[in-house]
C-alpha cells in the first residue's frame, strides 16, 4: 500500500542510495554518453507533444525539424544534450518552443479588444470582479437617423427599436435649440437635442420606456420616435486591479473581447501607466478571426433575414395592393 | 638550481634538500625566495656598517615573503573550489544554473551594457571593461558564429568547457567590500568585533603550515602536525563568541550547537590523526606526506593502509567545517544563517570565505595524508617504465609537483560536494550522539590498528604489497557485506510493514486494526 | 540555559507562508508554542458578500495559491448544491482531471519545500522540475499556471484543447516513472528516515476530536477520505483506493503523512489517467465553450434563506463550504460565504505536536502538516 520496502536506517541506506541518485543526475551532463548511459528511461525521451491543430495555427509549421520531451529537456530545434530546461528569455521564448501553451483565447493574457466589432454593451464591465474595466459611452441617434438628413438617406441606419434598446424624441425646443446656440457666445458645449428614454417593452407600435432624465416609466406611441443606440466614448482597463479571470471575455456576448496571449509589456513607471485604453488593448481581428469571423456571420444573418422580411412584406403589399384593383376590377 | 638558505631557524626551515626528498623539481619557491632575500640583504645592509644584521634580516625577509606567497596561493586555490561547487551542485541537482549564468554579468541587448565595473575604486575596473570588451565582440549574441547564436546555446563562451563562472568570485568579494557594517544595537561590541577575527585568523593560519609542494611552505617545524590541529580548533572558540555577541537568540542557538558540534568531532579528528602519525612515524606533515611517495620502493599511499582510518577523517572533517549533512548550526530553514546571522559586508564575505577554507584545509590535508601528497599515482614506477617513461619523466619535471596536490584536493572537495547535495542534514542531538558513540570507537580501534601496523608489519623501509592490497580487499568485503545487509527484522517487526486486508466504505472514524 | 521564547516568523525561511511561531524552549526541548495566524487575512468571505456566484471562483482561486483548482471546485460543488444545478457528465471528468493534477502540483510543492527544511536542496529542485510539467498541462488547461479560475456554475470553462490527452498522458507516465527517484533519494536515505520517523506522533483519537482531515489524518490509520465516504463527481465510478497507513500505537509520525503523501501523488496520476480513459466522448473530441455537454443551465439567483453546502477534499485536509442566498434584496450575491479551512484547524494541533522535541524537530514536524497560510487566514 503505502509502505516502501527498504525504508529503514540503516548502513546501506546512508549513503548508497541517495548518493547514487544525484550523481547520476550528473553524470547525465556528459555530453554525448550522459544521456545514453545514465538516464534511466525517463529522462529527455523524446514525446510527441504537438497536435495538428497546434502546428497549422504557428506562423511557419515546420514542426518536424523540432524534438519534444515530455519534460521539456530537448524542447528545442537541435538536439542538444546539455540543453538546460531553462528558457533563456528574453532571446527564447516559450510561446516558440512549446506552442500548444499559448492558444489564443484560452491563455488569460493581457486584454485585447476588436474595437469594431464592440457595441459598448458594458457587458464585461458588469462582469469584472475586481471593478477595473471602465468604459464612458453615451446614447446617440444615428446619423443617417437625424432630421437633419435629406429625405432620400433617412431612415436607412440599422438601428431598430429593440427592447433594452433606445429611442429619442426630439425636444420640443428643438428649433429654438437649433437657431439661437452659438458656440462663440456660449462658452459651454452644444446642449442636447433630444429626449432619451430606454425602451423597456416592445409590443406593435407602443412603447413602455423609461425617460433618463425624469426617470419617468410611461407608454409612448413608436411615431415620431427615433431609435437610438448607446456608443462608446472611450474604454479602459486598469491592468493594476486585473486578476486576469477571464471572466470578461466570457461575458461579452459579441466575440469581440479576448484575453490575448501577451504577458509581456504590461509595466510602468505610475500606477496611471497600468490603465490601458483603446490603443494598447487593440487586437488585429486576424488573431482572433475565428471568433471574428463567427460574430461577422451572425451579424451578417441578422441582416439578411431581416432584408428578407422587409422583401418579403413589401413584396405581399405588392400583391395585395395588385389584388386588390383586380379584386375591384373583378368585382366590378 | 638555487642554493639553499644558510642558517636553519624556525621560520625559514626545518630541513635541507637531500633528506629523504623525493619529489623534486624546478619550481623550488622556498630556494629562490631565500636566494632573493639573501642576494638584497647582501647588496643592501651587507654594504654598510651593520652587516653582521643581514643574517636575520634576510632569514625574517624569506619567512614573510614565503607567508605572503602562501597566502596568494591559498587565496587563489580557494576559488577552485568555490567554482567547482556551484558547477557541481548545479549538476548534483539537475538544474545546470550557472554555466549560463555568466550571461547575467553582460546584461542588455544590443550595445545596451549594464558596466558595473565602472563603479570599482581607484580605476580597478578598467581591465575588466576591456575583458567585456573582448569577450562581448568575439562571442557575444550577435556573432557571425552560428555555434553561438543558435538558439539554446547563448552564453558568452560558445563552450561549456570554457569555464565560465570564475568571475562571479571577484563579483562577490567587491559586493561584499562595499556593504555597510552594521552591528546590532546591544550586541556585545568587543567580542562582536574579535569573534569574526579570531575565526579568519586561525583559518589563514593553517595555512602556514600545509605544504603545497615540496618546497612550497610557509612553515615546516618538526611538529607541524600538532600545531595545526591546535590552531585549526580554535575556531568553535571564536563561533561561540560569535554567537553570543550578536544579541540574538538565534545565533545564540546556532553558537551553542556548533560549540557542541565541533567540540565533539575534534576528539576522532585527534585520535585519526594521530593514527596517522603513528603509521606514518613523524609529526611532521611533509614527512607524513613523503613516508607515501617513492612507490618503486614499497611506499604506498595511506588510504591503502588505513581506509577506516580515511573515512573517519572525512566524516569528521565534514563535521568540523559545517557542511551539510553536518550543518545545522547554520541551518537555514530554523536559525537563518545560524551564528553568523548578524555579521554583514566583509566580516560575512571572510566568514564565508574562511568556512571553503576550512574546506579546502581539509581536502588538502586529506590529500597529503591519505592520497600521497603531491606525486602523481604511481608516478615512481611510470617513470622506469622502459620506453614511455622517459615521456612521464620529462611530464613530471616539467609540472610542479603542487599541481598533483591541488588536483586531489579539489577532487576531495568534490567528493564533499556530492555529499551535500545527496544528504539531509542530521539533527544536532544526532550528530553529537553519532560522533560519540560511533566514531570515537572507531577511532580508536583505528589507532590501534595502525599501532599494531606500524610496529608489528612495517619492515623499517618499505610495505610489503600483500599488506596494503589485503587490507584494502578486507575493507570493500567489509563495506559490501555492510550495505547488503538488509535487516529483515527489523523490516519485519518495524513501524513501517503495513498491509490492509479490506478498504470499506468507511465513516469518519472507523479505522483498521491496529496491533502493536 | 534558562527557558526563553523564540519567534520563528513571521520572516522566516521555516515558515510556509506568513505566520508566526512562537516557541519557548528549555536548551534545545521545545516547552511550549503558540501559533500566531493572520497575517494575511485579505477578508475573502466579506469580499464574497459583493460579488456574483460567477465572480466569486477567482476569489477562490486564491485562498491557497498552491492548490488553487482544488478551492475553485470546492466553491463550485457549494454553489452547484445551493442553485440546484445539473453537471453534464463531461464536466464532471475534466473536473475530475483538473482537481488531481492539481493535487499532484500541491503535494510536489510540499516535498519540493519540505526536504530543503530538513537539509536537502536537491529534492527541491527535483520536485519542482515534476511540478513544471504539471503546471505545463494545468496551464493548456486552465489558462495560467497558477490562478485559473476553470470551473463554472454547471461544469467547466472550456474543453479539454487539442492535443491534451497526448500530452498529459505523456506526462502523467513519465512521473509516475520518476517518483521511483524521489522514493530513492528520501525513503533510501537513512539521514531522512532519523529525521522524519519518530518525530512528531499525532495520535488519530486526538485528530478525530480535533477535526483534523485529509493525509494528516490518514497517516495515523483513520480512513476517512472525502472522496471516498461521500463520493461526489465521478470518484465512484473510477478504480482507486484512498492512501492509508497503519501507524503505530503511539501515533502518526512525520514520515507517516510523508508516505500518504506520496501515495497520494501516485494514486491521483493513476485517475488522471483513467479519467482521460473514460471521459464521455473521448479525450480528443472538443466542444466549444458553452456546449451544453460542458456547461449545464444555472440560475444566477439564489432566493432567501437557500443554503448550500458541500465538503471536498483538499489536499490538506476537508473543505467545506457554505453558502447562504440573500434573495431578492442582495440580487446575485449570496448572503454569506463560510469557509471551513482544513488547516486552520490543523494548525494549532500541530503546534501542540511538538511539544517534547528538539527545535530541529520543529521545520521537520510543521512542514510534515503541509501548512498553507493563504486557505488558513482567508
Amino acid at each position: 500500500m503505502a509502505y516502501h520496502p527498504r525504508a529503514t536506517p540503516n548502513f546501506r541506506n546512508l549513503v548508497v542510495r541517495p548518493m547514487w541518485i544525484t550523481l547520476r543526475a550528473a553524470l547525465r551532463t556528459i555530453p554525448v554518453i550522459g544521456p545514453k548511459l545514465f538516464s534511466s528511461g525517463y529522462h529527455g525521451k523524446e514525446a510527441k507533444m504537438l497536435d495538428e491543430k497546434t502546428a497549422n495555427r504557428i506562423k511557419g509549421g515546420d514542426s518536424d525539424s523540432r524534438f519534444y520531451a515530455a519534460d521539456r529537456e530537448t524542447s528545442h530545434f537541435v538536439k542538444s544534450p546539455s540543453r538546460p530546461v531553462t528558457i533563456m528569455y528574453p532571446y527564447e521564448r516559450l510561446e516558440d518552443l512549446e506552442p500548444w501553451l499559448f492558444v489564443p483565447n484560452n491563455y488569460n493574457g493581457r486584454i485585447g479588444v476588436v474595437w469594431e466589432t464592440c457595441t459598448a454593451c458594458k457587458a464585461c464591465v458588469r462582469a469584472c470582479p475586481n471593478d477595473c474595466l471602465h468604459m464612458e459611452s453615451e446614447v446617440r441617434v444615428n446619423v443617417l437617423d437625424m432630421p437633419d438628413a435629406s429625405d432620400e438617406n433617412l431612415g436607412l441606419s440599422t438601428v431598430e427599436f429593440m427592447e433594452g434598446g433606445y429611442l429619442a424624441q426630439k425636444k420640443e425646443d428643438f428649433e429654438d435649440i437649433e437657431n439661437t446656440f452659438s458656440l462663440e457666445t456660449a462658452h459651454e458645449s452644444a446642449p442636447q437635442q433630444y429626449d432619451f428614454a430606454e425602451i423597456i417593452d416592445l409590443s406593435g407600435n407602443t412603447a413602455s420606456v423609461r425617460w433618463q432624465e425624469t426617470g419617468k416609466i410611461e407608454s409612448v406611441d413608436l411615431e415620431g420616435m427615433i431609435p437610438a443606440e448607446q456608443d462608446i466614448v472611450s474604454g479602459r482597463i486598469d491592468l493594476g486591479r486585473c486578476m486576469f479571470c477571464g471572466l470578461c471575455m466570457e461575458s461579452c456576448p459579441f466575440n469581440s473581447f479576448f484575453m490575448t496571449n501577451e504577458y509581456d509589456g504590461m509595466s510602468g513607471m505610475t500606477r496611471n501607466d497600468l490603465w490601458m485604453d483603446a490603443s494598447r488593448t487593440r487586437v488585429l481581428p486576424v488573431v482572433h478571426k475565428e471568433a471574428v469571423d463567427r460574430e461577422l456571420a451572425k451579424r451578417a444573418d441578422k441582416e439578411r433575414s431581416k432584408r428578407e422580411r422587409a422583401a418579403k412584406k413589401a413584396s405581399k403589399t405588392k400583391q395585395q395592393s395588385e389584388d386588390k384593383p383586380e379584386n375591384a376590377e373583378a368585382e366590378a | 638550481m638555487f642554493p639553499q638558505s644558510w642558517g636553519v631557524s624556525i621560520l625559514v626551515s626545518g630541513r635541507q634538500i637531500g633528506d629523504n626528498m623525493v619529489a623534486t623539481d624546478w619550481f623550488d619557491v622556498r630556494g629562490a625566495v631565500s636566494w632573493l632575500a639573501e642576494q638584497t640583504m647582501d647588496y643592501t645592509v651587507g654594504m654598510t656598517r651593520f652587516w653582521e644584521q643581514k643574517y636575520w634580516l634576510s632569514d625574517f625577509t624569506a619567512a614573510f615573503a614565503m607567508a605572503a606567497i602562501i597566502f596568494v596561493v591559498t587565496m587563489l586555490s580557494v576559488l577552485g573550489p568555490v567554482w567547482m561547487e556551484r558547477k557541481l551542485i548545479a549538476r548534483l541537482m539537475d538544474h545546470r544554473g550557472s554555466t549560463i549564468a555568466i550571461r547575467s554579468l553582460w546584461t542588455g541587448e544590443g550595445n545596451i551594457r549594464v558596466e558595473w565595473w565602472k563603479n570599482l575604486p581607484f580605476g580597478i575596473g578598467i581591465p575588466i571593461g576591456w575583458i567585456n570588451g573582448f569577450l562581448w565582440n568575439n562571442f557575444g549574441n550577435e556573432s557571425s558564429n552560428p555555434k553561438v547564436t543558435q538558439v539554446g546555446n547563448r552564453s558568452y563562451a560558445g563552450w561549456w568547457w570554457a569555464l565560465p563562472g570564475m568571475i562571479n568570485n571577484f563579483a562577490d568579494f567587491t559586493k561584499f567590500a562595499i556593504k555597510e557594517h552594521m552591528p546590532p544595537r546591544d550586541a556585545d561590541t568587543v567580542t562582536y568585533e574579535v569573534a569574526p577575527f579570531i575565526i579568519i585568523s586561525t583559518t589563514l593560519l593553517v595555512f602556514a603550515f600545509i605544504p603545497y609542494g615540496p618546497t612550497l611552505y610557509a612553515a615546516n617545524p618538526d611538529l607541524s602536525l600538532i600545531y595545526m590541529m591546535a590552531i585549526f580548533g580554535i575556531a568553535p572558540l571564536g563561533v561561540f563568541f560569535a554567537g553570543w555577541a550578536s544579541n540574538n537568540k538565534y545565533t545564540l542557538i546556532g553558537g551553542m550547537r556548533s560549540a557542541a558540534q565541533l567540540t565533539a568531532y575534534e576528539i576522532p579528528l585527534l585520535v585519526t590523526v594521530l593514527g596517522i602519525a603513528v603509521l606514518s612515524g613523524s609529526l611532521n606533515i611533509i614527512e607524513i606526506a613523503e613516508f607515501q611517495m617513492n612507490s618503486s620502493e614499497g611506499s604506498v599511499w595511506n588510504i591503502f593502509l588505513m581506509p577506516l582510518g580515511a573515512a573517519l577523517f572525512l566524516i569528521t572533517m565534514i563535521a568540523e567545517v559545517e557542511r551539510t549533512p553536518f550543518d545545522m548550526p547554520e541551518a537555514e530553514a530554523e536559525l537563518v544563517e545560524g551564528w553568523w546571522t548578524e555579521y554583514g559586508g566583509m566580516r560575512w564575505g571572510l566568514l564565508f570565505a574562511s568556512e571553503y577554507l576550512r574546506a579546502l584545509a581539509a581536502c588538502l590535508l586529506f590529500s597529503l595524508f591519505f592520497l600521497g601528497g603531491w606525486e602523481f599515482p604511481f608516478e615512481d614506477s611510470l617513470i622506469t617504465i622502459p620506453i614511455i617513461g622517459g615521456i612521464f619523466e620529462f611530464i613530471f619535471q616539467i609540472i610542479p609537483h603542487s599541481i598533483w596536490l591541488l588536483m586531489k584536493a579539489w577532487l576531495v572537495f568534490g567528493f564533499f560536494i556530492w555529499v551535500r547535495a545527496s544528504l539531509h542534514r542530521v539533527r544536532t542531538d544526532q550528530i553529537l550522539e553519532f560522533g560519540w558513540r560511533y566514531l570515537l570507537p572507531l577511532s580508536v580501534v583505528q589507532l590501534g590498528l595502525s599501532m599494531w601496523l606500524r610496529l608489528g608489519v612495517y619492515d623499517g623501509g618499505s610495505w610489503p604489497l600483500i599488506v596494503p592490497a589485503l587490507i584494502t580487499l578486507v575493507s570493500i568485503v567489509l563495506f559490501v557485506v555492510l550495505v547488503m545487509d538488509e535487516d529483515e527484522d527489523a523490516l519485519a517487526e518495524q513501524r513501517r510493514p503495513y498491509h490492509v486486508s479490506e478498504i470499506n466504505k468507511a465513516s469518519p472514524g472507523a479505522r483498521m486494526n491496529m496491533e502493536d | 540555559m534558562a527557558e526563553m521564547w523564540i519567534s520563528m516568523g513571521p520572516q522566516h525561511p521555516m515558515t510556509h507562508g506568513l505566520w508566526t511561531l512562537k516557541v519557548k524552549i528549555d536548551g534545545e526541548t521545545i516547552v511550549d508554542t503558540i501559533p500566531d495566524l493572520g497575517y494575511i487575512h485579505r477578508g475573502v468571505e466579506k469580499i464574497c458578500e459583493a460579488r456574483d456566484f460567477t465572480q466569486i471562483t477567482p476569489y477562490c482561486d486564491r485562498l491557497c495559491y498552491a492548490s488553487a483548482n482544488t478551492w475553485s471546485h470546492s466553491y463550485i460543488y457549494a454553489a452547484e448544491n445551493l442553485l440546484e444545478v445539473e453537471v453534464p457528465e463531461r464536466a464532471e471528468y475534466i473536473r475530475l482531471i483538473a482537481v488531481e493534477l492539481q493535487r499532484i502540483a500541491s503535494h510536489l510543492m510540499w516535498l519540493g519545500a519540505y526536504c530543503p527544511d530538513i537539509g536537502n536542496l536537491t529534492a527541491f529542485v527535483y520536485c519542482l522540475r515534476e511540478r513544471e510539467m504539471m503546471l505545463d498541462l494545468l496551464q493548456e488547461l486552465g489558462g495560467s499556471r497558477m490562478h485559473y479560475n476553470f470551473p463554472r456554475i454547471g461544469g467547466v470553462k472550456r474543453d479539454l484543447p487539442h492535443g491534451f490527452a497526448m500530452r498529459c498522458r505523456a506526462k502523467v507516465k513519465l512521473f509516475l516513472e520518476r517518483i521511483h527517484e524521489y522514493e530513492a533519494l528520501l525513503d533510501e536515505s537513512t539521514i531522512f528516515l532519523i529525521r522524519t520517523q519518530g518525530v512528531g506522533y499525532a495520535k488519530p483519537e486526538e485528530m478525530v476530536n480535533h477535526g483534523v482531515t485529509g493525509p494528516n489524518l490518514r497517516a495515523g490509520g483513520v480512513n476517512y477520505d472525502v472522496r471516498w465516504a461521500h463520493p461526489y463527481s465521478v470518484y465512484d465510478e473510477l478504480d482507486w483506493i484512498p492512501s492509508v497507513e497503519r501507524s503505530s500505537v503511539k501515533g502518526a509520525d512525520c514520515y507517516d503523512r510523508y508516505r500518504v503523501r506520496l501515495d497520494e501523488m501516485k494514486t491521483s496520476a493513476d485517475l488522471v489517467l483513467q479519467a482521460l480513459d473514460g471521459i464521455p466522448g473521448g479525450a480528443d473530441t472538443y466542444h466549444e465553450p458553452g456546449d451544453p455537454a460542458l456547461l449545464g443551465k444555472a440560475p444566477s439567483r439564489a432566493s432567501d434563506g437557500q443554503t448550500g453546502f458541500h465538503h471536498f477534499e483538499d489536499p490538506r485536509g476537508e473543505s467545506l463550504f457554505y453558502i447562504v442566498g440573500g434573495g431578492d434584496a442582495r440580487g446575485k450575491n449570496p448572503y454569506r460565504v463560510s469557509i471551513r479551512s482544513p488547516m486552520f484547524i490543523t494548525i494549532p494541533y500541530a503546534a501542540k505536536c511538538m511539544i517534547g522535541y528538539k527545535i530541529a524537530d520543529v521545520p521537520a514536524i510543521m512542514g510534515s502538516f503541509d501548512p498553507c497560510i493563504g486557505e488558513t487566514d482567508r
